[in-house]
């Protein structure tokens, strides 16, 4: 944590993302207090109503106010993406210890499980799964967090590898530790480094796939607002010139994921200090 | 006062490293000169600056590091100031360079034949078929068995001691007139070692070619070199002949490093480690040795002590040098 | 080496199989019984109960999946409710469109992203660098349908300068059908009409393509070249005297591994890439045929779809692994 402190002091411009992610987790909580109206309330007589006036950024197709939907959208997206993402580590960094530190055939075995699941494009699995199983928000997030763990275990997994054989373990099992306190203890804590700032990652691809998954169908139903659904019931205006219902919730879909990419990029240079030589150096 | 020209001067040579904590003053006014057909040998512990030194006297310092004074005088020609084609026909050519670790400094898509190869190729105009051809013969006089299969072997294939001969037959397959040896058997099995010194003398002697050698170990250094120097922080506190050296050195860290065996050792000691004077950012103001040194007089906290020759080649660098009543241990 | 090859390939089916498992689950999960989807909407009460039979609904699960497996490896693949074809003659109608319009992307990516990552990896100016950092972050973080919608926007509806996002090519050209990649048999069978009008509709949609993926393939080549270029080995090189051009070859020979992996990767990628592009324009490929499939509840459709697309991933992923222990011979032993 210190740091953080001292890299965000160093290097300012890095504050962006935190500040990103803020501006929009806050604006989802305060929701009910911003938004200028209720994010279902369609008005017959106001569709496609271009920016400007009431509706600040415009209405969509069914009339509802655009601003108030991105607003609201951010609840939903937010919460599926921070939601899967913890859920998603829960499962694989333990996992993925286990695998890293235990040397029975059942550690093989899960890594390999995990490698074939990245294997697979990840979008058509989730896609298929929440077709079947029915669009909802728990879906998704139970979808998700599935489908993101492999990268935990895998990340996990070669930090504990790399660490298990290192003479602080070794001391400590001499010392007489059992296996369970060594990787509470002494293992975890350095490893899990790398793993937060890949939950910070994570939760900026989640965002990505809740909207592409809803995009397809395959996620959020409409009306509820959320920003993938906003662009597919926008796109089919935007050759006819009406473009807000659709680049508007684009554009903040983009902004929240730039947002989590800076802050894991940031978290990943304060655990690995040999990768700002990438950014310093340009 | 020899008749022939050094064939390597150093000239307070000084490099520094910039790192977040600070400037390090790695090589803080190195000076040292070689004669032709001299062995030289450079100890040091580990962060004393050995590799750097080496890696300054070949112009090979790159960002975050810099030669910022000094002259590196090569038959002559300073090659600080060289321009590069210049230095590139020196390298591998007129200068060797031996480094430890030869894994991590050989091509490893690339068989070693291939390697030694590309080296006689950078400098001479030769077909890639009599390249090889004498790689193989090389391989050979260096005692790898098979030598016409190996040379078809990429890196990763042979044994430290194996590779280290391929990085020996590289740095001196151009018939050097100097040779840096930085740890050639560093890292290395002590049987193992011992082949590579053997070898090693045996390929340079004979040929009036000139070596610095580098190492942490003073026994290799009283074995196979005419003369000692002694690194300390990022400076030459003393140098002399080998045998004036180990029977009357006066630097108060020599004696130390004389009374261990070698400066290996001194590592595993609360004393090096935490040295003050071993960070290089933060150097102890006069001699860089007075916060480890047992005869430490107030003048030493105070002022850098110059160079003193005490005649027959020897020169040390600290203010008690001319004490009468203090001879080196027997 | 040979034996790593095969041994490589002999795991595929057993990844299918793995795979024909998830789908065989999902297949259970879905609403209606999987008779319905197998004997299509237009089947009779008798039909129904013969295709419930067959699959053997009434027999224990595993004896179930093993009917499932055998009907795949029949080329029984169901039949598609919205289409009331076979799915499999679906699937194979609509791939070559997908496999070109990815497999154009993905060339262009690295013949753009190659160089690029070279250069950047050269030129240490701050410009550069901070350029190709923000270049790779904003690229990534907008969706591919977001870019591909962007993209619409600015140079259809306001620019004017593309054609319009729908279908491959214009109706009133006909294509000549060789490898069913329109804009190649135009060029194999000289059909200039349709070169010209395929690679027009072809702009915008691997345009999209490139601009998310690019980014990945640039950064990997230039962190590798970058790592590369300070290391030990190029150190030793220069200390031999190497010429400069010697001390490229051998980084570019070193760096090779992981711009294989992206690529590997990246044409993985672009497969469910490809399911949001589509839609954006009206590709008709097996991507967009997905979501029609999803739309309208056409599991059968879906399934067939997953199969084939993770199928695919499954193949490239073992094509690089070859790859690699061919170009890395560390990895041989």
């Amino acid at each position: 944590m210190a740091e953080l402190g001292q890299l965000l002091r160093r290097q300012p411009i890095r504050i962006i993302g935190f500040g990103i992610v803020a501006i929009v987790a806050l604006a989802a909580i305060a929701a009910p207090i911003i938004a200028p109206f209720d994010p279902l309330l369609s008005d017959a007589n106001n569709i496609l109503q271009p920016p400007g006036g009431s509706s600040f950024l415009g209405r969509d197709s069914a009339g509802m106010d655009v601003l108030s939907r991105i607003i609201y959208g951010g609840r939903v997206d937010l919460t599926i993406s921070l939601v899967a993402t913890f859920v998603s580590s829960a499962i694989g960094i333990p996992l993925g210890v286990l695998s890293g530190y235990s040397r029975r055939w059942l550690a093989e075995i899960i890594g390999r499980v995990f490698d074939l699941m990245q294997s697979v494009p990840v979008f058509i699995l989730a896609m298929a799964i929440v077709a079947v199983r029915g669009p909802s928000i728990v879906n998704v997030i139970v979808v998700l967090a599935v489908l993101n763990s492999p990268i935990f275990v895998r990340l996990m997994r070669s930090q504990t590898y790399a660490l298990r054989d290192r003479a602080f373990i070794e001391a400590a099992k001499v010392a007489g530790f059992s296996d369970a306190g060594i990787i509470l203890r002494h293992l975890i804590p350095n490893a899990i480094g790398p793993a937060i700032a890949q939950m910070s990652i994570t939760a900026g691809y989640g965002i990505l796939l809740t909207a592409g998954l809803s995009f397809v169908g395959a996620g959020v139903r409409p009306p509820t607002p959320e920003w993938g659904g906003m662009v597919a019931s926008g796109a089919g205006y935007i050759v006819t010139g009406q473009w807000w219902p659709a680049i508007f919730p684009s554009l903040v879909i983009g902004l929240t994921v730039v947002g989590f990419a800076l802050i894991g990029e940031t978290l990943e240079i304060v655990v690995d200090p040999r990768k700002a030589l990438g950014v310093a150096a340009g | 006062m020899s008749q022939l020209a050094d064939i390597l001067v150093v000239d307070d040579l000084h490099t520094h490293y910039s790192t977040p904590q600070g400037t390090a003053r790695v090589l803080n006014g190195v000076s040292l000169r070689i004669r032709p057909g001299e062995v030289l040998g450079l100890v040091g512990e580990s962060g004393a600056g050995k590799s750097v030194l080496a890696r300054s006297i070949l112009n090979l310092i790159d960002p975050p590091g810099r030669v910022v004074k000094g002259r590196v005088l090569f038959d002559g020609q300073d090659l600080l100031t060289c321009r590069e084609p210049v230095l590139r026909a020196l390298r591998g050519n007129a200068i060797g360079l031996i480094v430890p670790n030869p894994h991590l400094h050989l091509n490893p898509v690339v068989t070693i034949g291939e390697q030694i190869a590309n080296v006689i190729r950078a400098h001479r105009d030769v077909s890639r078929h009599e390249a090889m051809a004498e790689a193989v013969r090389y391989l050979e006089k260096v005692g790898l068995p098979d030598p016409a299969t190996q040379a078809r072997s990429l890196p990763h294939e042979l044994s430290g001691g194996m590779a280290q001969r391929v990085i020996i037959v590289m740095s001196l397959v151009n018939s050097p007139k100097l040779l840096l040896a930085d740890e050639p058997s560093g890292g290395l099995d002590v049987t193992v070692q011992l082949q590579i010194l053997e070898l090693m003398r045996e390929l340079v002697t004979g040929r009036q070619t000139s070596m610095l050698l580098i190492s942490r170990d003073l026994g290799i250094v009283a074995h196979y070199c005419d003369r000692v120097a002694v690194l300390y922080a990022g400076q030459i506190i003393e140098e002399a002949p080998v045998d004036v050296f180990f029977a009357e050195a006066r630097h108060p860290y020599s004696l130390e490093l004389l009374r261990l065996g070698s400066p290996k050792h001194m590592n595993l000691q609360r004393l090096g480690r935490g040295d003050p004077a071993l960070n290089p950012i933060h150097r102890p103001t006069g001699c860089p040795f007075h916060p480890r040194c047992l005869l430490a007089i107030d003048r030493c906290k105070v002022d850098m002590p110059e160079t003193d020759v005490l005649g027959d080649h020897h020169s040390v660098r600290c203010h008690l040098a001319r004490r009468s009543s203090f001879g080196a241990s027997s | 080496m040979i034996r790593y090859i095969l041994g490589r390939v002999a795991i595929l089916p057993v990844q299918v199989l793995a795979v024909l498992l998830f789908t065989f689950i999902l297949s259970r999960l879905t609403k209606q019984s999987p008779a319905f989807y197998m004997a299509g909407p237009y089947a009779t009460q008798e039909t129904l109960a013969r295709v419930e039979s067959q699959l053997g609904l009434d027999k224990p699960i595993y004896v179930q999946f093993g009917v499932y497996v055998a009907n795949v490896l029949r080329g029984n693949f169901g039949v598609s409710v919205i289409t009331g074809r076979s799915t499999l003659a679906d699937i194979t109608d609509r791939l070559p469109a997908t496999l070109e319009l990815i497999t154009i992307s993905l060339v262009l990516a690295v013949a753009i992203g190659l160089p690029l990552g070279i250069l950047t990896a050269f030129k240490s100016s701050r410009i550069a660098g901070g350029l190709t950092t923000a270049y790779g972050l904003l690229a990534g973080s907008f969706p591919d349908f977001v870019v591909g919608i962007l993209a619409v926007f600015v140079f259809y509806t306001t620019l004017h300068w593309a054609t319009a996002p729908v279908g491959r090519i214009d109706a009133s050209v006909i294509p000549t059908k060789l490898t069913g990649s329109y804009f190649l048999d135009g060029i194999l069978t000289g059909n200039l009409a349709a070169v010209q009008s395929s690679a027009a509709h072809l702009v915008l949609p691997v345009l999209t393509m490139l601009v998310v993926y690019t980014g990945g393939i640039i950064k990997i080549v230039r962190t590798s070249v970058r790592e590369l270029r300070t290391s030990e080995m190029v150190f030793y090189a220069k200390a031999c005297g190497f010429y400069e051009r010697t001390r490229l070859w051998y980084v570019l020979r070193n760096a090779l591994p992981p711009i294989v992996t992206i690529t590997g990767v990246t044409y993985g990628v672009l497969i469910g890439a490809a399911v949001l592009v589509e839609t954006v324009f009206g590709w008709g490929g097996v991507g967009q045929y997905s979501v029609q499939a999803i739309a309208f509840s056409d599991f059968p459709a879906l399934q067939t779809f997953v199969i084939f697309a993770t199928t695919f991933s499954l193949v490239v992923y073992i094509v690089v692994d070859i790859l690699q222990v061919v170009i890395n011979p560390r990895l041989r032993y």
